[in-house]
């Protein structure tokens, strides 16, 4: 997907020429069953998410695979004043929501699981 | 489901990025309002399961929309919503229309030359899909059908 790592990873595997780049998941996902192309790179959960609204997909996520390195989610702001207050007060938030039962309902409510928590 | 609805602004995903370009910077919004709630403006691609609007609400949801309105509803930050292309989102946030990137974001270093983040949210594990085709060949030598894009 244009904009996004997982770019990295195709390109250790095939040449430049072999990559299409879509601007959203869900077209990135319509490649696929469309086979317009052989194969997307992107995350569990989007596949998974995707399966689980449309099980008619013709898109599978390959088992088993090899997960390559987890990447860190984080919420991304300007490099400002402003913005340092404002990450400051959502990172009290958000330790206070990791600390809570629905910091872990949210993650399973989407397929994840304990792999995915960050301390 | 026990999120409380923090009200993300949909009135600002129809605007949509062109025309939120003439409505000032999302900064100007962060005063207080009339019951006291700070009004913090988040980017999106709309990008499912991550961070995307709920057809039948119109609320905010996703891995990362549900954590960041529970997060906002201690906060009381009244959230509105951007929506761009996942390559726009920095972009839109160092243009100031929006305060942050709530959208399954990878840190990365690239990144971190114009982006400041937060305490991270959670980790994502990266994987591939293919069709279900009956040869397993595919899963090991990825290749598209060439193209100029």
């Amino acid at each position: 997907m244009t904009g996004a790592t997982h770019l990295e990873i195709a390109q250790d595997l095939t040449d430049e020429a072999h990559i299409k780049m879509y601007d959203s998941q869900a077209n990135m996902l319509q490649a696929v069953a469309n086979k317009q192309v052989d194969a997307a790179f992107t995350d569990q959960a989007v596949v998974a998410w995707a399966l689980t609204q449309n099980p008619n997909d013709k898109v599978k996520l390959v088992t088993p695979y090899e997960p390559y390195f987890p990447g860190t989610i984080a919420a991304a702001f300007r490099k400002d004043e402003e913005s340092k207050e404002l990450i400051s007060e959502l990172n009290g938030a958000l330790a206070d929501l990791k600390a809570s039962p629905k910091y872990m309902e949210i993650l399973e409510k989407y397929g994840l699981n304990a792999d995915n928590v960050a301390e | 489901m026990s999120i409380r609805k923090n009200a993300a602004l949909i009135a600002a995903l129809v605007a949509a990025t062109v025309t939120l370009s003439g409505c000032g910077s999302a900064s100007d919004s962060n005063a207080s309002g009339e019951d006291g709630q700070r009004t913090v403006t988040i980017v999106t691609s709309n990008d499912a399961p991550f961070s995307f609007i709920d057809k039948k609400t119109n609320e905010l949801t996703g891995i990362d929309g549900d954590m960041l309105q529970a997060m906002a509803d201690e906060l009381d930050w009244k959230l509105e919503v951007v929506v761009t292309d996942f390559a726009t989102m920095p972009q839109t946030v160092l243009s100031k229309k929006a305060d942050f990137i709530a959208d399954g974001l990878y840190v990365t270093d690239q990144r971190k030359k114009t982006l400041a983040y937060s305490d991270t949210w959670y980790y994502r594990v990266r994987a591939w899909s293919s069709p279900p085709t009956p040869t397993s060949r595919r899963a090991t030598t990825p290749r598209a059908r060439p193209s100029a894009s």
